[in-house]
């Protein structure tokens, strides 16, 4: 028998019951889309984060304590150092001069950047915003990030204590018409804490210059912060010497392991170390554990799609009994009924899978612009590979031809007898 | 299939047909001892009450059902020792149905529907349409091929069915009632338009039927009573 007669055939017979047909496309296509859309997101995800951490230099360890402050910082869990702010809790090290020179005494280590973080209110012209504030030696910022880079006019100061350099994100945040900050104008930093002895809620404020405004890095730490020196970092949020973090910068991003594994010998579990590789992990396990629980929903909903396929067909079956059995009669062959069923299902898998691939794709953008992120972050791009594409939409016809071999089979095996015997 | 032989010798052979169904009440029998013989070009009428087994035996002959035992010869085929992939083969080929109800496929047209059973056996595009024009032209059909069916009154559609068994150049027309579905003029049409093809294109045609005009109208009526050959009556015009 003519296999594309039969094709036709079968395609008509889709066209005769399109509401039915159009529904069960679209069910494999929601399969299919979500599948693309999900991927695509996903991929999306992992070069975000790519992008976002390839920002942060890769010899850089963050060290941290548990160590809290006698008094309790306003917010001292605020997610600075790259991941590594939070410390692990129970720490019994204070991270002072002393352990910043047992640390750095440590073989193939550069230097240790000391760093105080807090959170801060900023005053600037009437208005009033709390932010991050970071304590460091100015000139190392160009360190943690290599990627620094400054607004026209900007000077970094070593030694100014009353020298403050803000992040684009702060100075002006993304969607707002107005600055709120900008060069060479003066604003206040005010300091919340709970006095250790009358167990009162009091604050320091001090006047700052603003010197210099920093360009978007990527690097999280650095475009939310305001950043003030040592100096002025440990008289505001009084730390008198006992640091928050520590960035410990390895010679060589080789060398990143050792060196951990060195400060991990000295401390054990007392101190905190994570490297851009953990962070890179954590985020990687993250978002593909993210990934893989919706493609497992989308990989249901295919297979949900297929029953649909299952259904329609099944039931079309019994609807053509009699033209089943007339083409039996006039001498078709069951495997010429099998296939026009299959034939059935293939085109309902075909169609619905490609239109899957460009609703994936639009499903793509749409969840990509619906995902959280902060303001300011670079925007949440889905990528889309050609070879995905094509494993998913094999995947989804490969899928509705298995689901219409049962229908198919069924047609093939009914019997003309009973197919033509007259209705009563 | 066999090569045809002389005229004298029958096309159709039925030996000792025995049928029953399997029921609570045991073994019921549906046709006994049914033993006859037909002609090439011969127009044979089916008759017989209701349960009489009219239809079990036009199955039967349609290959589209096994006798319980008993032999049917097409052509000097034994046709029961074939396998289903065989038995299919010589449907489409050796045998051409006709339905009380037509069973035409509404959503494909008129031409496609009558060109099926050379689709089926895989005959090239050029020659079907040039045969199913012929055959088309022949039954007063040849301005209907672009129709759906059911856009067509019900005696041009049998028309349809008729040239959809006629395609194959088939050895014996099997038609089930074929005006039942009919008024009397229509019917009268369509019966003698088989009487034509039996007549002057020496087709081999068994009718099925319950109306006794027509009945008398064809070469030979057997009549069937309880599952058996209660008589066969010859008709001399």
């Amino acid at each position: 028998m003519d296999i594309r007669e039969i094709f036709i055939l079968s395609f008509q017979a889709l066209k005769e019951r399109k509401i039915r047909s159009l529904l069960t496309i679209l069910m494999v296509m929601a399969g299919t889309s979500l599948l693309v859309a999900v991927n695509g997101v996903g991929a999306g995800f992992t070069e975000f984060f790519n992008k976002q951490f390839s920002n942060l230099a890769p010899n850089i360890l963050f060290v941290t304590s548990g160590q809290q402050q006698g008094s309790s910082t306003v917010g001292s869990t605020e997610g600075g150092g790259g991941g590594g702010g939070g410390g692990s809790a129970g720490s019994k090290i204070t991270l002072n001069a002393a352990v910043i020179n047992r640390i750095d005494s440590l073989p193939f280590i550069e230097e240790v950047i000391p760093s105080y973080q807090s959170q801060v209110l900023v005053k600037s012209r009437g208005e009033e915003k709390t932010n991050a504030a970071l304590s460091i030696d100015p000139n190392k910022l160009f360190v943690i990030a290599p990627t620094l880079d400054v607004q026209e006019g900007s000077q970094i100061k070593q030694n100014d204590p009353s020298a403050i350099v803000i992040a684009e994100n702060i100075a002006k945040p993304p969607g707002e018409d107005n600055p709120f900050v900008t060069l060479g104008e003066t604003l206040e930093l005010e300091y919340s804490f709970i006095d250790d002895t009358t167990g009162e809620q009091d604050t320091i404020s001090k006047n700052f210059l603003v010197t210099a405004i920093m360009e978007s890095t990527g690097n999280p730490t650095i475009d939310n912060a305001a950043v003030i020196n040592l100096d002025a970092g440990d008289s505001l949020f009084q730390k008198s010497g006992k640091y928050d973090s520590l960035f410990v910068v390895a010679s060589s991003n080789e060398l990143v392991d050792v060196v951990e594994s060195e400060i991990k010998k000295l401390y054990g579990n007392d101190i905190g170390v994570t490297t851009v590789k953990a962070i890179l992990k954590t985020i990687e396990q993250f978002t593909g554990g993210i990934t893989s629980f919706l493609l497992s929903i989308a990989i249901i909903s295919l297979i949900v799609g297929a029953v649909g396929i299952i259904t329609t067909l099944y039931t079309s079956v019994v609807e053509r009994i009699r033209e089943i059995g007339t083409l039996k009669a006039i001498g078709a062959q069951s495997s010429n009924i099998l296939t026009m069923f299959v034939f059935e299902a293939l085109i309902i898998g075909m169609l619905g899978a490609s239109l899957g691939l460009i609703g994936g794709v639009g499903g793509g953008y749409a969840l990509s612009q619906a995902t959280p992120r902060n303001e300011g972050d670079p925007p949440l791009i889905p990528l889309f590979f050609m070879s995905d594409m094509i494993t998913v939409w094999i995947i989804s016809v490969v899928l509705s031809v298995i689901a219409g071999l049962l229908p198919a089979w069924k047609a093939s095996k009914v019997s003309p007898i009973e197919a033509l015997r007259p209705k009563t | 299939m066999a090569s045809s032989s002389h005229s004298s010798d029958p096309i159709l052979k039925v030996e000792r047909i025995y049928k029953s169904y399997a029921s609570t009440a045991g073994e019921t029998p549906i046709l006994m001892n049914i033993d006859f013989e037909v002609k090439r070009g011969e127009f044979v009428a089916i008759v017989g009450p209701s349960g009489s087994g009219k239809s079990t035996l036009l199955n039967i002959l349609g290959t589209l059902d096994r006798p319980t035992t008993g032999d049917i010869y097409i052509n000097g085929v034994d046709v029961f020792s074939l396998n289903d992939h065989d038995l299919a083969y010589l449907r489409n080929n050796a045998i051409g149905f006709i339905f009380q109800s037509y069973n035409l496929i509404n959503r494909a047209s008129v031409l496609k529907n009558i060109e099926i059973p050379c689709i089926i056996s895989g005959l090239n595009k050029k020659e079907r349409l040039e045969r199913a024009s012929k055959i088309m032209g022949l039954l007063g059909i040849e301005d209907k091929g672009s129709f759906k069916p059911f856009n067509l009154s019900g005696g041009q559609q049998q028309r349809v069915a008729i040239a959809r068994a006629l395609m194959n150049n088939p050895s014996i027309i099997l038609a089930d009632e074929p005006t039942g579905n009919l008024d009397t003029k229509t019917g009268n049409e369509v019966f003698n338009l088989l009487k034509m093809l039996s007549n002057k294109y020496d087709r081999t045609i068994i009718m099925v039927t319950h109306n006794p005009e027509l009945a008398i109208k064809t070469d030979r009526i057997i009549y069937l009573k309880d599952g058996e050959i209660e008589r066969e009556e010859k008709i001399v015009t």
